[in-house]
């Protein structure tokens, strides 16, 4: 297989800079530039719902890669330049709408956008949290004291509502399903933790939805799906986001569904453009693989950079599912999944101590294991449900 | 061509991402923290070392590439 002369990355998060480091590690010598509509040099997000918020922090992040790791390794990085299109016949990268940058293997890696719910667009004090900058924002906000609405209860919204709670906010979290965190933890782990969360001092209204948000003072005043009504001085949303795709939607060849449709490797449906992290939808036949999280974007790069360069060897299958979220200075893991029918019991630890790792069986076999504080015994766990839920190749 | 390998414990949080990678190489200790099964290892293992510092949360982890005497370039 021929390798390409020179690689272009759209988009500036972790993907993208995994991905041009990985092509190092294999040897390519060839031009890398990575272009990235922010301001600033690829960074780490996890933090930016976690200490960003907790500590209320200003300053910027730390690069991935700093200016000087980029020199030493020959990747160019062009900031606040926006990809806009990709021409496959011509090959090449449409850029802020106006420039064409020719390349010989494209990646995508343009991540992802938070979901806005459009019945808060015109509340005021709506804020979602994915950048920096919505990060630096939110956090001048948790003033103490101040009425904080968390819609949705993923891990975004919890880790806002604890860090919120730290600042000595008051706190309310409005969620549509049953429980918060369900879809990822089961129903009986949620009922723990909304119950952790209430120790803490978090309002949950479950099993509704915002129907109706309007300006009120200095903040809003949300009514909900079941006629009651919430006052907030500042509203975040944790619903989720979406793949940026809409900059590819001109070009009807790059198979699209919510995401770049690619295989397991990154390989779209067009020879010499890849896509990794969150913009990638990875699909192994008609069966489609778990979406990445910090952890599956590194490992999807490295495994898109052996792919491009022919290191077929070198490729290691991405976990699928492992994510860590930090809450009131807790720890939580999590990895696998845990249907509604699974059967959830405590291995180790102590639910009354909130330190505890929990497994979830379907027909007796383990599918996933949640853990608190808890980091040896879920290391092992994980190990052992790697076989089934994320299995890796090695090295040989 | 050898890989030295550290782990500042201090960094380290014990995610475990490195043991997924590679467990011959790193195992959590019981203090819940990272540590190495082995400092040195050869660099055919390189692949995974770079993914399990790539991996590392924390940046916990590091390595050196060092020329052996009996190196084969």
């Amino acid at each position: 297989m021929p390798v390409a002369d020179e690689v272009l990355i759209a988009g500036g998060g972790i993907a993208a800079a995994r991905t041009a480091q990985a092509l190092r590690l294999f040897g390519f010598t060839g031009p890398v530039t990575i272009f990235s509509e922010e301001s600033l040099l690829p960074y780490n997000r996890p933090p930016l719902s976690k200490e960003y918020l907790v500590e209320r922090r200003d300053g910027r992040p730390e690069p991935i890669l700093t200016g000087e790791e980029l020199d030493e390794l020959g990747i160019a990085i062009e900031l606040e330049r926006r990809a806009t299109g990709v021409n496959t016949t011509a090959r090449w990268l449409v850029l802020d709408e106006q420039e064409t940058v020719p390349y010989d293997a494209l990646v995508l890696a343009t991540g992802a956008t938070p979901h806005r719910l459009p019945v808060l667009r015109d509340c005021g004090q709506c804020y979602s949290l994915r950048s920096f900058d919505d990060a630096r924002a939110i956090s001048a906000r948790l003033e103490p004291g101040s009425h904080i609405v968390i819609v949705g209860a993923g891990f975004i919204g919890l880790e806002a509502a604890a860090a919120a709670r730290m600042n000595g906010c008051e706190v309310t979290v409005v969620e549509m399903r049953a429980v918060p965190f369900g879809d990822v933890a089961g129903p009986w782990l949620g009922g723990e933790l909304q119950r952790w969360h209430e120790r803490h001092g978090v309002r949950f209204v479950c099993g509704a939805s915002v129907a109706s948000a309007a300006p009120r003072d200095s903040g809003c005043r949300l009514t909900l799906s079941d006629g009651a009504t919430v006052e907030a001085d500042v509203v975040i949303e944790g619903v989720g986001v979406r793949p940026a795709v809409d900059w590819l939607r001109q070009t009807p060849e790059l198979e699209i569904d919510t995401g770049v449709v690619c295989d397991a490797h990154g390989q779209t449906s067009v020879p010499w453009i890849y896509a990794v992290g969150d913009v990638a939808q990875r699909m192994d036949g008609d069966r489609r693989l778990g979406t990445g999280h910090w952890t599956g974007a590194s490992e999807q790069a490295m495994c898109a950079a052996a792919t491009m360069l022919g290191r077929f060897s070198e490729r290691r299958e991405p976990d699928k599912t492992y994510f860590w979220s930090e809450q009131y200075g807790s720890r939580i893991q999590c990895v696998g999944c845990f249907p509604a029918h699974g059967d959830v019991r405590v291995d180790s630890g102590s639910l009354d101590e909130w330190s505890f790792l929990a497994t979830c069986r379907v027909d007796g076999r383990a599918v996933g294991a949640f853990a608190v504080d808890l980091p040896g015994p879920f290391v092992q766990a994980r190990a052992a449900l790697r076989g089934s839920i994320d299995g890796r190749g090695n090295d040989t | 061509m050898t890989l030295h390998l550290s782990i500042d414990r201090e960094a380290c949080q014990g995610y475990g991402n490195c043991v997924l990678i590679a467990d011959d190489i790193f195992l959590v200790a019981d203090d819940g923290r990272a540590e190495l099964k082995v400092d040195v290892v050869d660099e055919s293992r390189l692949t995974s070392v770079q993914a399990a510092e790539y991996d590392c949360p924390t940046g916990a982890i590091s390595f050196e590439r060092e020329n052996g005497d009996a190196g084969s370039g």
